[in-house]
């Protein structure tokens, strides 16, 4: 058996079709507190493809232009939503203890995507190019050197700082969201928690 | 003119030992009141008779 069929049956075993793209959801599924996930990947969305406009574009066109000003306020604002759909779906997940049921890998490829989101907004600022960026580095720099990072990850080197926000950590948390969103699928949306102990949900 | 002047020293809470500055406390509470908005506001096309 070659691996490329080890593959394929392992693949279609965890991920039948009808359970990789349901078109039903459970009836608990039909709550407001359950779109924040997939608002947080669409706030994703509208951050990749900004962050690839100015990517394309260039500092001279997101500085000058009335447009590249537009585009890097559209960057700024999306990456807000994100963040705060991240949070607000955050709070409740933890609110239904949503690692019930063996998903315990759900909840910690979310945590993950939480924390390497951090540090992507912390390399944003840092690529401003401006007072913000300036302070902000060298604030940082006392606080990496303290903890003996600062050689490996130097806040003050411009290039490197955007080499991680453009690439590495976007590239990252592209994966773990798609690792996310497929624990998902193949556990299932977390249901409700039991309204007393022992209840039904 | 801008709807907040941004030309000066930022607002801050000082509360003890915490320091949030105003802005990011707003952005909190809408947070929170989103949260519960969620939790409260009817869903549309939600079944009542399950």
């Amino acid at each position: 058996m070659s691996w490329t069929s080890t593959v394929r049956d392992r693949s279609v075993e965890a991920f039948p079709p009808d359970r990789l793209l349901p078109d039903q959801q459970p009836v608990y599924v039909a709550s407001w507190i359950y779109v924040f996930g997939v608002l947080t990947i669409a706030s994703f969305l509208v951050v990749l493809a900004t962050g690839s406009l100015l990517a394309i574009k260039g500092p001279m066109w997101w500085h000058t232009s009335d447009l590249g000003h537009y585009v890097n306020s559209l960057h700024l604002w999306s990456v807000e939503l994100f963040m705060a759909f991240m949070v607000v779906h955050l709070w409740a997940k933890f609110f239904m203890a949503a690692w019930r049921g063996r998903r315990a890998m759900t909840w910690i490829t979310g945590a993950v995507c939480f924390l390497a989101s951090i540090g992507t907004a912390f390399t944003g600022y840092l690529v401003q190019q401006n007072l913000d960026s300036q302070w902000i580095s060298t604030q940082a720099k006392d606080g990496l050197d303290s903890v003996g990072v600062g050689a490996y990850f130097n806040v003050m080197d411009f290039g490197q700082m955007l080499m991680w926000h453009i690439a590495l950590l976007p590239a990252a948390i592209g994966v773990v969201i798609l690792l996310h969103v497929l624990l998902v699928r193949r556990r299932g949306v977390v249901p409700p928690l039991p309204a007393r102990a022992g209840g039904d949900p | 003119m801008a709807a907040v002047d941004l030309n000066g020293p930022g607002n801050y809470v000082h509360w003890g030992v915490v320091q949030i500055s105003v802005a990011n406390l707003v952005v909190i509470l809408l947070m929170l009141v989103v949260f519960a908005l969620a939790l409260l506001l009817p869903f549309p096309g939600r079944r009542r008779d399950r």
